[in-house]
């Protein structure tokens, strides 16, 4: 349904009174494949890029080579009424709850501009007790229809969010760190309530997080993002147990658990150094830097993702499945 | 055991918001002390309370923080001023906001030197280098003279930790120190914050996250709608809680590496700390709620081992996890 | 206290609206007329005729209670009228330059520049002198010298308004420009305009009576349809007319063009 092609997509910046035109390469290289009903999850850290792949699907900013394919058809040579359709079908939920709703539009109002932007989808006569069913869905208050977004807290702005996005009955839904910014026990709640509307309604996921924890029962497939580049891809299990890119494997033994006060410091990994500026990638892997297995050829060759037999892409020359863990997964 | 620092009561209130209401804890000399809760809960307050920094607006201040037997409440803003930086010192959540942009890592870190311990310059300048290198900022010589937007998250905040422990004090509070940090990067800081730790600092560390302090802390209390509903050691709470909110949590966060647990939420919602609900504050939201919560608010009381727990049920709660 | 403050404000400034609409009403003297016996009467005196003079007469014999009433409702159509037409059309410039960027902002930009940089009075003194001045010409000319200010303030606003995240997410809605500039930018620019506006209107005022001083602004008398000599006067006839600084020869000059029932005894 959805498919990312080769996709290289970042912005331009400007260093210097007179504009040397420098470009940064967010995302360099991404493919990326999200069929029917499925929920895929692109785990990363700050500054790989995966904001910027949400917004390359959506249609946000246009990548500077490579694809975004919708139902087979590329964006960028899609004419207007079927960009207007590919709207509908795939929708954006943001992760700031206090930034992605208009203050000025009540809650009624937010909901029915999709149907007054694409009319067709629900007849007028219809639209309020469409809007009570939908607010009704997402667990708020019908009554509250005509109140401000102001008026409502963190968690319940995320699901007006979410009732917005499935006005147009979408087919896929973009959740660019959607539930970052939420308590924990309203992030379960959000949680829960994507989950049901995916069995109710069928309706795919790209769940955009830097929180390995948050999808572990929710995703079909991971990818993992670091740096502009997808390290590893795979089902749930392949990426939890048995994770096999260095990176995933680090970004498994950082993940906060409950259990953690039993686990001793030598079954943790700890990386050395900074994430490395997307301004400046390292040569060769852009791992290596960070990497307690890099030798010589991380430094001067970029791997490439290797399906491998197992159907378990990695991008690491030392990638392997039965190394020296030094978490033991559950 | 000497006990450091000592809480009994703690109230504070913001016009018709009471924010914190009847807080206890004890921190022991080298433990660290977990206080764990979710936004308004009054765990920021609380220890906003020990270091003397509330915000203005705060009134009707009740109740006895007790530094090694002495009020702070008591003491003028002078002594107060000296106790803070070398006795107790904090770390905040967003270390962007909490370093001067204006003025170099390395001044900042040196002023803790100059004014309190009189140094020269150069003696300062030598001490600040030694103390970034103690918290693993590379090239410290040439660092300090870089300025805090140079830096990255990570550094940022292992140079505010730098800064708060200039001086050795005997307790660090760490309000939320690793909430706004990648989590690779927040791996890092905490296993710099356990050396510590090793080295004999006391902690507090104020989070929401219960897996993050799981590693960091020895004794945790959770907070809820302004008041302690649990308090324990973290073996204690964590293998069975013994209030619905602590199991509430455990069941609600995020799990990577426990692959049997799915994550449960908790129903209902943040507790709007204007119109709190008559009895226990958590009923609405409390699978165990019997008539008796909707009427009575439980004190908290003392569970067998020392632990606390502000639930009429408790023993139920303790008996089904 | 606020209350207080803003009930205060709005009672003065109803007070001179009221003032400036009903004006001729509340005080049925005649700003225009001349009435020679009764000139440079103090405040508070009784003319010729029996009328009740509160703050005296001109050199001319005229009521000035009546002449500051007159005036302000020129002032206040003009203020009014000035800002809402520049209000409008800095509005609409400031929201495409904002939202759209790119040449468009660039030449919308640099032409308010280029506008701001040259002075309005010389501005409003070549329109006045090449379509004569009168109510509409005094508008315009201090309509086209203000747009600049609204849409500089409209800029801003749309500019930062419209990478925000609501913006964002009307876009992935499929919402058009139209709809987002409507509903989502313009109403963050509402606010700063209309502060804009307030203080301009004042302003406005203000460059009236320059352009009123040289003789551009609103011909007093509008509605006789006369047109009175003022100071200014003067200075653009000397241009005009091309005569030395002779008061008698001037004068005389001024005499044969004039209407001759405004000659006045003893000049």
């Amino acid at each position: 349904m959805l498919e990312l092609v080769d996709l290289v997509a970042g912005y331009r910046t400007r260093q210097g009174l007179f504009g040397r035109h420098g470009e940064v390469r967010a995302v360099a290289g991404v493919n990326l494949t999200v069929n029917t009903g499925e929920t895929v999850c692109l785990v990363g850290e700050s500054g790989c890029g995966k904001s910027t792949v949400a917004r390359a699907v959506v249609n946000l900013l246009t990548p500077i080579s490579g694809e975004v394919r919708y139902a087979g058809r590329s964006l960028a040579t899609m004419s207007r009424t079927e960009l207007r359709t590919m709207r509908r079908d795939v929708q954006l939920i943001f992760q700031d709850p206090y930034a992605s709703l208009n203050p000025r539009m009540t809650v009624r109002e937010l909901i029915t501009e999709a149907w007054r932007i694409h009319p067709g989808i629900v007849s007028q006569a219809e639209w309020d007790k469409e809007v009570d069913s939908l607010l009704e869905r997402v667990g708020l208050n019908p009554a509250h229809a005509s109140r401000y977004p102001h008026q409502f807290s963190g968690g319940q702005r995320q699901r007006i969010c979410i009732a917005r996005a499935l006005s147009v009955r979408p087919k896929l839904i973009v959740c660019d760190e959607a539930v970052s910014a939420l308590d924990v026990s309203i992030q379960a709640q959000i949680l829960a309530l994507l989950r049901q509307l995916r069995d109710d309604l069928g309706v795919a996921y790209l769940f955009i997080t830097h929180d390995l924890g948050v999808v572990r029962h929710f995703a079909d497939r991971v990818a993992v993002m670091h740096l502009g580049a997808i390290v590893e891809t795979g089902t749930t299990e392949q990426i939890y147990t048995t994770p096999a890119h260095p990176y995933t494997q680090a970004l498994l033994s950082a993940a906060p658990s409950v259990n953690d006060w039993q686990t001793q410091d030598e079954e943790e990994i700890v990386l050395t150094g900074d994430i490395p500026s997307p301004l400046h990638p390292p040569t060769g892997c852009r791992f290596h830097t960070r990497c307690w297995k890099a030798e010589d050829r991380c430094r001067a060759e970029e791997p490439t993702l290797v399906p491998r037999d197992t159907n378990h892409p990695v991008a690491c020359h030392y990638a392997n499945v039965d190394d020296n863990l030094k978490t033991t997964p559950h | 055991m000497t006990t450091l620092l000592d809480i009994t009561d703690l109230s504070v209130a913001f016009g018709d918001v009471r924010a914190v209401r009847g807080v206890s804890l004890t921190v022991e000399k080298g433990q660290t002390l977990a206080v764990v809760g979710e936004s308004g809960s009054g765990k920021s307050l609380t220890s906003l309370a020990i270091m003397g920094l509330l915000p203005p607006q705060a009134m009707a201040i009740e109740g006895s923080v007790l530094w090694d037997g002495v009020d702070l409440f008591d003491l003028d803003p002078d002594e107060l001023r000296r106790l803070r930086g070398e006795e107790l010192a904090m770390i905040f959540q967003d270390p962007l906001s909490a370093l001067n942009p204006s003025l170099t890592v390395g001044y900042q870190i040196a002023e803790m030197f100059r004014r309190r311990r009189g140094m020269s310059r150069a003696a300062a300048g030598e001490r600040t280098v030694a103390a970034m290198t103690e918290v693993g900022i590379p090239d410290a010589a040439t660092r300090a003279r870089a300025y805090p937007h140079e830096f990255s998250g990570g550094m940022r905040q292992r140079v505010m930790i730098a800064m708060a422990l200039a001086l050795e004090p005997r307790l660090l509070i760490a309000d939320e120190p690793t909430t706004a940090l990648d989590v690779t990067v927040q791996a890092q800081i905490l296993r710099l914050l356990r050396e510590r730790q090793r080295q004999g600092l006391a902690m507090i560390i104020i989070s929401h996250d219960l897996g993050v302090v799981a590693r960091t802390a020895q004794s945790v209390v959770v907070m809820y709608a302004g008041q302690t509903v649990e308090s324990g050691t973290i073996a204690e709470v964590y293998t069975a809680p013994a209030h619905p909110y602590t199991l509430g949590l455990m069941a609600a966060s995020p799990s990577a590496r426990d692959g049997a647990r799915e994550i449960r939420p908790i129903d209902g919602n943040p507790p709007d700390l204007t119109a709190l609900p008559a009895g226990c504050a958590f009923h609405p939201r409390c699978p165990f709620a019997r008539d008796r919560c909707r009427t009575e608010a439980p004190p908290p009381r003392s569970l067998p081992s020392g632990r606390t727990s502000a639930c009429h049920y408790a023993e139920e709660v303790l008996n089904r996890a | 206290m606020k209350r207080v403050g803003s009930v205060v404000a709005a009672t003065v400034l109803g007070l001179f609206v009221l003032v400036a609409l009903l004006g001729p009403l509340l005080v049925p003297y005649d700003s225009v007329a001349t009435r020679v016996a009764d000139r440079l009467r103090p405040p508070f005196s009784t003319a010729s005729d029996g009328t009740f003079a509160l703050l005296g007469t001109d050199q001319n014999g005229r009521d000035v209670l009546a002449q500051v009433i007159a005036g302000s409702r020129v002032s206040l159509l003009v203020g009014i009228t000035v800002v809402v037409v520049g209000g409008l059309i800095g509005l609409v410039l400031g929201l495409v330059a904002g939202y759209y960027g790119g040449w468009l902002d660039t030449i919308i930009s640099r032409i308010g520049d280029m506008q701001l940089a040259f002075p309005s009075i010389l501005l409003a003194i070549l329109l006045a002198g090449a379509l004569g001045p009168s109510l509409t010409t005094v508008i315009v000319a201090l309509a086209v010298t203000r747009w600049v200010v609204f849409a500089r303030v409209v800029r801003g606003s749309a500019l930062t308004t419209r990478g925000r995240e609501f913006v964002e997410s009307a876009r992935v809605m499929g919402a058009s420009d139209a709809r987002i500039l409507v509903h989502y930018i313009l109403p963050s620019c509402v606010q700063p305009l209309l502060v804009a506006a307030t203080v301009q209107v004042g302003l406005t005022m203000v460059a009236e009576a320059a352009l009123s001083f040289l003789g551009l602004g609103v011909p007093l008398g509008l509605h006789d349809r006369e047109r009175a000599r003022l100071p200014g006067d003067r200075v653009v006839d000397r241009g005009r007319a091309g005569h030395r600084a002779d008061a008698g020869g001037h004068l005389r000059r001024r005499a044969r063009r004039r209407d001759p029932r405004q000659v006045r005894p003893g000049q």
